[in-house]
């Protein structure tokens, strides 16, 4: 995972949130994102191979390992997680999409009948990107 | 919780006897009388969490009024992490499972019990990468269901009309069972013992729901947010005292796990007497492999298409918030996994009891002081108040957004379409509370494990809509029917010592000869027919319907962006 955020930084700008959509930011979106997919693949596939841990020894504080061995699958997820939270935020599929999501307003559709959503309504709007500003920071 | 009840299902049956049996058996044990400590502590705590619900209309209010479906059913979608992690948390995690997980445990072991706790681990991954992308899109184009995603993107009233009409059926007796779960602690508690009519016995019950029904009509979601803190306060409190004072006191986990062998040992060795298969196991050996796994993938995957758990991620105010939860999520899953592993400390306890159910209930009544029971009861009993908020809720949008917008009222207003959802929802409580009250909890158990099977077969229309390509929607119909009424049909089929049809969640899977969960063979059979059936009406170019919501816009040129799900 190390090399391949290196060889990512190395096409984007210093923080990693390139301005521009260049080719080199996809790229490294994209490898992010296949990254982010394996690990998380990886977890499920081997909680699904049941075989490789229906065992009794050896045990741990009196639980067989069949048991421990599922719990200790809940913290390494959630490491990973937060491992794919950092990566995806480090390499954006698209570095404007924060500012679309302020700026554009919403598209009536057929299905978007309510007209009272918050996204619609400018005091919302500012608000929101008053708070999108702190998701950014406090992360 | 589901497929994971419906998993557990068959255990709770086998141990169940009849339910009428059972809740004589119930009588006979600990309701005998009435516990007047455990029922005052419960009561305080419970007039605690009614205020709480009352106030939560006036809760990050922000000075708009709650006559749109946004605010009264999404709670305004403002909720930040904090709050979110208890909302999802809560309904996910419902009293329903607290009671069934252990008893299942306690009953029968892994197969039926523990593979919760793979299933949970494994549903934050997938949580991870689908729910993000499906806030994204409900929140671009004011969806507040799956339907209306389904709708906008298929552009096919059916099709977003089978998906609701399956997310209301599945989560109906879903609600119900969290009353069945209340009636647990209610029964341990000797609530209504010497009472001679069932209306006195049930009062409880009812006033329990009609505050709740009050709250949830009057505060929509912000009724079961706040609430959820009292309800997780409570349970993380209750479960770390078990968890730390319990199995010292039996002992430890290695002593706890040898009686739960032997007690296997002992019903298995009389199961092969009476001529019955064997069903309890502490390690799956090489034949139930399968059927450990494939339960544990199929919940894993329905339950976050249930619709409550969509409200509750809809309703927080960015994907941020939605993706930084699936890291914390988890911690419920730990807090589910000492549950579970009670169901054993409970076997080592010597707890005796016909109806799995209450296998918990009664280790905390004969193990921790009155007050301490009572405060356990009430953390159950608020547990089952939350999640049935949630799920009305829930289940009100559905209908309000598909069957009565998309065809009765096309042009209801905002206001009108709030009323509609509050009436809906109320009315959806009732019915819950009549089934469980009026009928035999059996069918309750039979309804949820149905619930599990179809509510899978909305996974290819829902989660693969997020992505391209796009399905065909005449294929995704087609595949949803043969789904539904493949597991509809094979659970029918499942017979167990007391049920006559629906007895378990497994069944033989065609071609392998082993068990597996009915839900995903049918989704198998599901996703094959969409796929095969899209290649085909594209090859006779019969027209896909409109999608609603790739349109292009300035900022991002090309909507068809692979990658874009991903943020």
């Amino acid at each position: 995972m190390t090399s391949a955020r290196d060889t990512m930084a190395t096409n984007s700008n210093s923080d990693g949130r390139a301005r521009e959509p260049q080719a080199g930011v996809r790229g490294g979106a994209l490898a992010a994102r296949i990254i982010v997919a394996a690990v998380l693949g990886a977890q499920i596939v081997a909680l699904l191979l049941v075989g490789t841990y229906a065992r009794r020894d050896p045990r741990l504080g009196g639980l067989p390992f069949f048991y421990w061995y599922t719990l200790l699958w809940l913290p390494v997820g959630a490491i990973t997680m937060a491992a794919c939270v950092w990566l995806l935020g480090r390499f954006p599929a698209h570095p404007d999409q924060r500012a679309a999501q302020a700026t554009r307003p919403g598209r009536p559709g057929p299905a978007c009948r309510l007209g009272e959503h918050p996204h619609h309504d400018r005091a919302v709007l500012a608000e929101q990107r008053g708070r999108d500003a702190a998701d950014g920071q406090d992360r | 919780m589901s497929a994971l009840e419906a998993g557990s299902a068959p255990a709770v049956a086998t141990a169940t006897k009849v339910t009428a049996a059972a809740v004589a058996a119930a009588d006979a044990q600990p309701g005998a009388t009435f516990h007047g400590e455990q029922f005052a502590v419960f009561a305080v705590l419970f007039a605690v969490v009614a205020v709480v619900g009352f106030w939560a209309s006036r809760w990050r209010r922000g000075g708009k009024e709650l006559n749109s479906l946004d605010e009264w059913g999404l709670g305004g979608r403002r909720f930040g992490g904090f709050v979110a992690w208890f909302l999802i948390g809560g309904d996910v995690f419902t009293a329903y499972t607290f009671v069934a997980v252990p008893g299942a445990m306690y009953a029968s072991g892994a197969v039926s019990g523990w593979y919760a706790v793979a299933y949970t681990t494994m549903m934050w991954p997938i949580f991870f990468v689908v729910m993000p992308r499906l806030w994204d899109v409900s929140r671009r184009h004011g969806y507040v269901t799956p339907a209306d995603l389904v709708r906008g993107r298929y552009g096919s009233q059916t099709l977003a009309l089978a998906v609701a009409v399956t997310g209301v059926v599945a989560t109906m007796p879903y609600i119900a069972l969290q009353l069945v779960g209340m009636q647990a602690v209610l029964e341990v508690m000797g609530v209504g013992a010497g009472a001679t009519s069932g209306f006195v016995r049930d009062l409880p019950v009812i006033v329990a729901f009609g505050v709740l029904a009050v709250c949830t009509y009057t505060a929509g979601l912000r009724a079961p947010a706040l609430l959820a803190f009292v309800k997780d306060f409570l349970i993380y409190l209750v479960v770390a005292v078990a968890i730390v004072v319990l199995p010292h006191r039996f002992g430890g986990f290695g002593h706890i796990f040898d009686a739960a062998q032997h007690k296997f040992d002992t019903a298995n060795a009389a199961a092969v007497a009476a001529g019955r298969k064997p069903n309890a196991t502490l390690i799956p050996g090489s034949k139930d492999l399968l059927a450990y796994a494939t339960l544990a993938l199929g919940s894993a995957m329905a339950l976050f298409l249930y619709p409550h758990s969509i409200t509750g991620v809809l309703s927080t105010r960015s994907r941020n918030v939605v993706r930084r939860n699936a890291v914390v999520l988890p911690l419920y899953a730990v807090l589910l996994a000492f549950i579970a592993l009670l169901g054993y400390v409970a076997i080592a306890a010597g707890v005796h009891t016909t109806n799995p159910r209450l296998a918990i209930p009664l280790l905390f009544d004969h193990e921790f002081p009155a007050w301490f029971a009572g405060v356990a009861f009430a953390a159950i009993a608020v547990g089952a108040l939350v999640p049935a908020a949630i799920m009305s809720i829930a289940a009100a949008n559905l209908f309000t957004r598909t069957i009565y917008v998309g065809y009765l009222r096309r042009d209801a207003s905002a206001a009108e379409q709030t009323r509609v959802s509050k009436v809906a929802s109320l009315l959806v409580k009732f019915g819950a509370l009549v089934f469980v009250l009026g009928l035999d909890t059996q069918n309750s158990i039979n309804l949820q494990l149905l619930g599990g099977v179809w509510m899978l077969q909305t996974f290819p229309a829902v989660v693969l809509g997020l992505w391209r390509p796009r399905l065909h929607r005449y294929a995704l119909l087609t595949g949803w029917a043969v789904g539904m009424l493949y597991g509809t049909v094979q659970a029918y089929h499942q017979h167990s010592l007391v049920a006559k049809h629906f007895g378990g969640a497994l069944a033989v899977v065609p071609g392998l000869g082993r068990t597996g969960y009915i839900a995903l063979t049918a989704f198998t059979l599901n996703l094959a027919i969409a796929v095969a059936g899209t290649l085909l009406l594209r090859a006779l170019r019969v027209p896909n319907g409109q999608d609603l919501t790739v349109a292009p816009t300035r900022q991002s040129p090309r909507p068809a962006d692979p990658t874009r799900g991903w943020t």
